[in-house]
């Protein structure tokens, strides 16, 4: 048979369109296959028209094509905002023991609670600049607890509205947020910010890729603390934080930032939310308020090892490992001014598939006025500043998305009587 | 409340006008991944600069589950390939906002190579397979002279492990005592100094320091990859985010060009053309 060449490219692409889209339509039928289309590529092979590599080509890409479109949930019959639509949140259940010192008499006091935590989110792309992101939780209103104790005879307790923002992306390096997000400030850790707190405000997260192995970051925000009345009264902060990522080698990586907090409206007023005990400084005159000032500057750093003992011998199952550290000063006081934590941890990155784990441990001491006792994780003697003391982590994943995690704290003031804390929990987290 | 929101917006103009300074750049291209694919993207990329001198191509290994992380969370341009994406990364990366696009650009086939003392011509799969899983230790079970095999294997991040561990051990795991190599050439390297070594590599790894046996019967050949006669035979990826644009497009055009295809069999790959 004479072979018949085609050079003519706009036919090519023809023949592969109309194969692409014959696959992506049959992907979604139940009654016919994939061998269909490799039988049809093969007949133009046959006939001279495909050369067996383009025909190769061919039945590969459209095949990841149709995985793509699969995973993605493109359906011709559903509204593409339907398509572009999901849900996403977690469930955990916990049981904690607490026992902390009540006085100088030292004598201490068990508390021992069944939590649980419930959150669901529904993240929506109008097109593909925009996302509309939404989330309820249990919990009441406090910013840096999901949490709900099992009490009061079966009482219900209440759902919140845990976060809602819009979020810009005009290029792959830029994305702006507005509303109450998900915190665009990167911490290794929780010595300034408890996981919980959303805050409100707009945000912008700028990345880009100065060379093959260095990636700059800078995230900002402009957050809202409260509103009063009166046009310059508002308690707000700003935060700048310009950072890199770095892979030494393939496998070492550092990622450092400076981290910038400026305050407005904030002095001889106080915040809802405070810690359990309140630690910050009050002035002492009839107006009282916070005494100081809390513009503050730090840095975070986080040194992480892929698969440190190589890929042989007994070591070798362990796949990472990381130091990581934080501080924070505040200039305003004279003394108690100070925060800083150091940890490491070692298993997998992130646990989040069976039998994926993790050990973590973390020191950390918080003067008074380093920052606000509104802010810092509440696990960690009631999210309060003026303490010192380290926590121990472990966590492992049961089944794929289901994690087991135990996790104890060991917390004291540094001012006065230590009153010593001590908190364990143990959680199961399932995840969706 | 206005001081600050002007310094937050002064803030983040500054901060965007810096990093756009870098987008502005953006006549480089970034590819990462496979050391399968790294000869190709390095042969290609030096040969699209040379016509293309205002464009900068930097190419790096580092396996094919690097490339594809590397795309997903959008640090390369271009993610090389041994393998087909994963169920589980594609998921990930459409819950990111990445839509990796399957750029196949060659065939490779997975040669089986011995010391070229060996007197072992042929394999099954059954038999590559039982070596791999540990059923089987020494070359006498195989018709061979008597002598413990030695087991060279890829390290878990390469397409060419993957592949491998697919096609030829029907997914099962590879036995633990198995030598680990970082590259193809450090698999020829080994088998080729240790007489009782097995090894597996690309086709455009093959020379005369090993020899290839063949699979079933079938040589690891280009006209046995391309019409699918040969077992082990894989296609090679570049994967984008999305369709290919600019500059980028206009590389992945040439690498499929008459030209390109031409630099890939030179490098001992299957061209598609």
């Amino acid at each position: 048979m004479k072979k018949i060449t085609i050079e003519n490219r706009a036919i090519k692409c023809a023949i592969l369109c109309c194969i692409a889209v014959l696959f992506v339509n049959l992907s979604f039928s139940k009654q016919v296959f994939a061998g269909e289309v490799d039988i049809l590529v093969q007949k133009l092979v046959e006939k001279g028209v495909l050369t067996p590599g383009e025909a190769q080509q061919i039945v590969t890409e459209t095949k990841e094509e149709a995985k793509l479109q699969m995973a993605k949930g493109d359906s011709p019959s559903l509204p593409k905002w339907v398509q572009n639509t999901k849900l996403k949140g977690d469930f955990r259940l916990r049981y904690q023991w607490q026992k902390r010192d009540t006085g100088t008499t030292a004598k201490a006091t068990d508390r021992d609670r069944m939590r649980i935590r419930y959150r669901l989110g529904l993240e929506t792309k109008p097109n593909d600049q925009f996302t509309i992101d939404a989330g309820i939780a249990t919990g009441s209103g406090d910013p840096r607890s999901t949490n709900v104790t099992i009490e009061n005879a079966f009482g219900h307790p209440s759902i919140r509205l845990d976060y809602a923002y819009a979020k810009y992306s005009p290029y792959s390096w830029a994305t702006l947020c507005g509303g109450m997000f998900k915190n665009p400030i990167w911490m290794a850790d929780d010595l300034l910010w408890d996981s919980d707190i959303n805050p409100g405000g707009v945000a912008a997260q700028l990345n880009q890729q100065a060379y093959p192995s260095v990636e700059l970051f800078a995230n900002t925000g402009f957050f809202v603390l409260d509103e009063a009345s009166g046009y310059n009264a508002d308690p707000v902060m700003w935060t700048v934080q310009p950072g890199f990522s770095w892979d030494v080698t393939n496998t070492i990586n550092f990622k450092g930032s400076f981290n910038y907090y400026g305050f407005n409206g904030l002095k001889g007023k106080e915040l809802d939310h405070r810690s359990s005990p309140e630690t910050n400084t009050m002035a002492s005159d009839p107006r009282g308020g916070y005494l100081y000032k809390y513009d503050s500057y730090g840095a975070t750093a986080e040194l992480g090892f892929k698969e440190p003992f190589g890929t042989e011998g007994i070591f070798a199952q362990i796949p990472y490992m990381g130091a990581f550290g934080d501080y924070i000063h505040n200039p305003d006081p004279s003394d108690n001014r100070d925060g800083w934590l150091i940890g490491g941890k070692i298993g997998s990155k992130k646990v989040s598939n069976k039998k994926d784990w993790q050990v973590k441990y973390m020191y950390r001491k918080l003067e008074r006025d380093a920052w606000l006792d509104i802010f810092p994780d509440s696990d960690f003697y009631g999210g309060a500043t003026d303490v010192k003391g380290f926590e121990v982590l472990f966590e492992y994943g049961l089944f794929d998305n289901v994690i087991f995690t135990v996790d104890y704290y060991h917390s004291q003031r540094l001012s006065g009587d230590p009153r010593k804390e001590n908190l364990f929990q143990t959680d199961v987290t399932f995840k969706f | 409340m206005n001081k600050i929101m002007l310094k937050t917006l002064t803030a983040i103009f500054v901060l965007g006008s810096a990093f756009n300074l870098f987008a502005a750049e953006s006549n480089s291209i970034t590819i990462k991944g496979s050391t399968t694919v790294l000869p190709i993207a390095q042969r290609t990329a030096e040969e699209f600069m040379k016509k293309n001198s205002s464009i900068n191509i930097s190419v790096q290994g580092g396996g094919s589950s690097v490339g594809i992380t590397s795309i997903i969370d959008g640090t390369t341009d271009i993610a090389d390939s041994s393998r087909p994406i994963k169920d589980k990364e594609l998921d990930k990366a459409v819950s990111m906002g990445v839509s990796p696009k399957a750029n196949v650009v060659a065939m490779d086939g997975i040669a089986v190579i011995v010391n070229p003392s060996n007197t072992i011509n042929n394999m099954t799969k059954q038999q590559i397979s039982n070596i791999y899983i540990g059923k089987t230790s020494n070359w006498s079970n195989l018709g061979g002279s008597s002598g413990k095999i030695v087991v060279i294997s890829r390290d878990n991040a390469s397409g060419t492990f993957e592949g491998f561990t697919e096609k030829a051990l029907d997914k099962q795991r590879t036995r633990p005592d198995a030598l680990s190599q970082a590259s193809n050439q450090a698999v020829v390297q080994t088998v080729s100094s240790t007489p009782g070594a097995i090894g597996y590599i690309g086709l455009g790894y093959i020379s005369d320091k090993v020899k290839s046996v063949t699979v079933n019967g079938v040589e690891c050949t280009k006209e046995t990859v391309l019409s699918g006669e040969y077992l082990l035979a894989r296609p090679l990826f570049m994967y984008t985010n999305g369709r290919p644009k600019g500059v980028v497009k206009d590389y992945l055009d040439f690498v499929l060009s008459a030209e390109g295809q031409s630099l890939i069999e030179k490098e001992g790959y299957v061209g598609l053309k």
